[in-house]
């Protein structure tokens, strides 16, 4: 965990340092090559050039033909660009592939200050290999059916620094190799060529590799043949990617409570008002009734929010949809407000029940309700405003269905 | 007794029979919330490893955005709408003479899909059932930190029939990710679709615009048009293809250019309406700031996805959520809650169903023996167009910005015998390797079959092979894979057959 954060930090500092180095290697020209327009294509000729210097192009524009001995062909340009200098002009013939014809610039870059690299000195061999304008020892091999190939590997002067790097390379990266492991054929050949063996390498070779792996790259530093750092910085590197990187989350700050929306079309608002006539057994008192009622009324309110408004059993009826295009499915369709009034003589009873079908039943002669006094039921009425949202569509049908639901009390009581 | 029983004829008086009043109870030592890749795999990793599990799905049928309005029905119409192209365009040529015309049965195209896509749904139930996991089909939120409510959901077959709240010793949260809506558009699923939408045209549009140059878009134009829509897409940035290598990117663009796309890069979408049975579209150029209209019979709009989390009452319970939307985790996929983890698309990391399933797993062998692995520098991505597009590990550009040297190894497919046996060349393979110690470090693969190939690439990187490892391994001859070798060979050596 510490050496995880030690690498933060260097990356960190890396990526400032970075930047630094960016900004200077930008206005260097690279080098476009003969393309091979086929596998046996050696020689082409150029047709024409369909650019001049100087114009930008885009990524897939047509930059120039070539001809090979079998036919035209028109090159595409890989990148967005200009071409900085026409080195081989138009009616052009037997050019080898991999011969410079143009030097292409970035589109924002200044021809006149931008700096063209040195001509490439022929290696025959390979055709078209360029070499990093930035860094010579940095050897990047393009196929030849790379067109123009942009491949500047940053220095890597700003490594981390010594003792960060080296502390971990005895410690974290490369340990002791896994004795058990079968041998890579790269590390077998390397082994053999160099008369070490295997088990020499398994006790002598630091491992950089998943799970103490000897890979290529710890036999050749162990031969001397690249250094150490370079072999422990790449397995940091790899090792850094390998986990979540959930370091610089930033939190959703707490939503604003909705002011603007008020502002919104402040319309008529719509009421609908219902009055229910509620009976209950005398026994029950109206802080009961009121207690029961509020749960009730809460309840109501969610299920008729919860209830999708379309057709349910529909063929095409598909909840997660629903719910995906219901804007803001979780914002009250309407408010409820209501007044609970008494009209007949209060009761007394210390009987203990909250739901409200419970109290509501309670009129209807049953076992439990011939314990308590049978007395006149007592009568309420119950008086409800709900004020319809104005800002959903759906809203005056989940109200509607709200006062349905209010309804079926009402006649549960007339059971 | 008569208690319950007047209950019992409360709850009846509610349409549904939905209600709070009452509410069933059970135990589980693990409840999963959420069936789609990350979490159905979860459940039965869990099962397996001896946890009374249970699964809650809102959608009924289990598998998620993926198989139900992703990955698995837009391969089918990919895979069928690709023959369909081949034997009208390329039978001829090919020795192939078809008598009559060759045309499309888009009725039928959807059906072969839904068949395909409801066996697969079908399967996972059957193996939940194999391995023990309780399926409950309905909407489930956090009630508190250890219990799950799961609610009916209306016109689910099979949903459950009245609350019912799951107490949890652990809870693994796999709710997935939502098509991002585009401000200002309005997506009705007709004409102006999402993925979801697009997944189930009843007819082929004569042109298609897409916003979105990602994957999704890419495949969902390949489909129609290799049907034959004229498909636009308008992309903000200047490349297609998301987090594609450059250089393969743009080969892309220029294989599907030649397939009739036409791009528009950089480029900006001001606005979208329908009118009627066309949609008008504005777009700007992002650079120049000319304006442009386009006119589409259907708008596909594919700018990506976005957590989903609508429902669970995730802020409720306090569990951190970033910017973007996502559950905050830390390395072992716990949130504030050490026994509530989160995984997929709903929070970091890229959203695939591969990564989610790995996820998965790894969650719950946290839970069983405190460890568990994901290496998130070998995830791969497929894109199914044809030619197909597969990466994984570092593209150039992520290694030039890191100061990695590398070294470039790329075979083209052009040269591949078998590849050239099947008429179907385009792409090259493209290997990149460290400067010194040839470890490898991507591979990128544009080509016949790429997606299955890159499971070689996947598996190198896994065991930090060197491409010189790669090219010493036999492959058969004559395959495509023999084009992943040689461009390993590329890399540190020189090719053979090129």
């Amino acid at each position: 965990m510490i050496a995880r954060g030690l690498l933060r930090g260097n990356a960190g500092r890396l990526a400032c340092l970075r930047a630094l180095h960016r900004s200077s290697a930008l206005s260097k020209a690279q080098t476009f090559a003969m393309p091979a327009m086929s596998p046996t294509m050696e020689k082409g000729g150029i047709v024409e050039w369909k650019f001049k210097v100087g114009d930008p192009f885009s990524a897939g524009d047509v930059l120039l033909e070539v001809e090979t001995d079998k036919a035209q062909i028109d090159v595409e340009a890989q990148d967005d660009g200009k071409l900085a200098k026409i080195v081989v002009d138009n009616g052009a013939k037997d050019i080898n592939v991999g011969e410079v014809i143009a030097y292409l610039a970035e589109p924002e870059d200044d021809l006149a200050t931008l700096e063209l690299p040195q001509p490439e000195k022929s290696t025959g061999k390979s055709k078209a290999e360029t070499k990093s304008a930035a860094k010579p020892s940095a050897t990047a091999k393009t196929s030849p059916a790379s067109i123009s190939q942009e491949n500047k590997p940053e220095p890597k002067k700003n490594a981390p620094s010594k003792s960060s790097s080296d502390s971990k390379s005895s410690t974290g990266v490369a340990v002791k190799a896994n004795p058990s492991q079968t041998l890579l054929p790269s590390v077998q050949m390397l082994l053999h060529v160099n008369n070490i063996s295997a088990e020499d390498a398994l006790n002598n070779i630091p491992a950089s590799g998943p799970n103490g792996r000897i890979l290529k790259g710890d036999v050749l530093s162990y031969l001397g043949k690249v250094s150490q750092e370079s072999v422990t910085k790449l397995a940091e590197y790899i090792e850094k990617g390998s986990a979540l990187d959930l370091t610089n989350i930033e939190l959703k700050e707490p939503e604003p409570a909705p002011k603007a929306k008020e502002e919104v079309a402040k319309k008529e608002p719509v009421v609908l008002s219902e009055q229910l006539h509620l009976k209950v057994a005398s026994g029950v008192t109206y802080e009961q009734l009121a207690r029961s009622l509020e749960s009730y009324v809460k309840e109501a309110k969610y299920l008729a929010h919860e209830q999708p408004t379309t057709n349910p059993y529909s063929e095409h009826f598909d909840a997660v949809f629903e719910e995906l295009i219901t804007p803001e499915p979780r914002a009250p369709r309407f408010e409820v407000s209501y007044d609970l009034i008494s009209l007949g003589s209060s009761g007394i009873s210390a009987k203990q029940q909250d739901d409200i079908f419970d109290l509501l039943a309670g009129t209807k002669p049953s076992p439990a309700a011939s314990e308590v006094e049978t007395a006149q039921p007592n009568e309420f009425l119950v008086s409800v405003r709900v004020q319809v949202s104005d800002k959903f569509t759906d809203a005056p049908t989940k109200a509607e269905r709200f006062v349905q639901y209010l309804r079926d009390l009402e006649s549960s009581a007339e059971l | 007794m008569l208690r319950m029983r007047l209950q019992a004829g409360a709850s009846r008086r509610f349409l549904s029979g939905t209600s709070r009043m009452l509410a069933e109870k059970k135990k589980h030592d693990l409840v999963v919330v959420g069936s789609g890749p990350g979490g159905y795999v979860a459940a039965i990793k869990a099962a397996q490893l001896g946890f009374d599990t249970a699964c809650v799905e809102k959608r009924g049928r289990a598998g998620g955005t993926c198989l139900n309005v992703g990955c698995i029905p837009s391969k089918a119409l990919l895979n069928n709408s690709h023959l369909y192209h081949q034997m009208k365009h390329e039978a001829k040529q090919r020795g192939i003479d078809i008598s009559g015309d060759v045309s499309v049965n888009v009725a039928q195209l959807q059906k072969a899909k839904d068949t395909s896509v409801k066996q697969l749904t079908g399967g996972i139930e059957m193996l939940f059932k194999k391995n023990g996991v309780t399926y409950y089909k309905g909407h489930g939120s956090f009630e508190d930190e250890n219990n799950i409510k799961v609610s009916p959901v209306e016109g689910v077959e099979g949903s459950v029939t009245e609350e019912t709240i799951l107490e949890a010793k652990n809870i693994i949260v796999a709710t997935g990710s939502e098509v991002t809506p585009f401000p200002g558009i309005k997506i009705d699923e007709e004409r102006i679709v999402s993925s979801t939408g697009a997944l189930s045209l009843k007819e082929v549009p004569k042109r298609l615009a897409i916003i979105g140059g990602g994957i999704i878009g890419l495949e969902m134009g390949s489909v129609y048009s290799r049907l034959g829509s004229k498909v636009s897409v308008v992309e903000f940035l200047p490349k297609i293809g998301a987090t594609m290598d450059d250089e393969v990117a743009s080969a892309t663009q220029k294989f599907l250019k030649k397939q009739g796309f036409d791009f528009k890069l950089g480029t900006k979408v001001l606005s979208a309406e329908r009118n009627g049975d066309v949609v008008n579209i504005e777009v700007e150029n992002v650079k120049s700031g000319k304006k442009e209209s386009l006119e589409a019979d259907v708008l596909l709009v594919a700018i990506g996805r976005r957590p989903y989390i609508q429902g669970l009452n995730a802020e409720k319970l306090g569990l951190e959520v970033d910017k973007r939307g996502r559950l905050v985790i830390d390395e072992q996929f716990n949130t504030k809650f050490p026994h509530i983890k989160v995984i997929g698309d709903v929070t970091f990391g890229p959203m695939l169903a591969h990564k989610a399933e790995e996820e998965g797993i790894a969650a719950v062998e946290y839970l069983k023996e405190g460890h568990g692995h994901v290496n998130y520098a070998n995830i791969p991505s497929v894109m199914y167009t044809h030619p197909e597009v597969a990466w994984v590990g570092k593209t150039e550009e992520q290694l030039k910005e890191a100061g990695i040297s590398y070294k470039i190894g790329k075979f083209p497919f052009m040269a591949n015998s078998r590849a050239k046996t099947n008429q179907d060349s385009d792409g090259f393979v493209k290997i990149l390797i460290d400067a010194e110690t040839e470890r490898i470090l991507g591979a990128h693969i544009i080509g016949p079959n790429a997606g299955e190939m890159i499971a070689e690439a996947g598996l190198a990187l896994e065991y930090g092979a060197s491409a010189e490892d790669v090219a010493r391994v036999c492959h058969a001859h004559p395959t495509l894979s023999e084009a992943f070798k040689e461009a390993n060979l590329a890399a540190y050596s020189k090719s053979i057959n090129f």
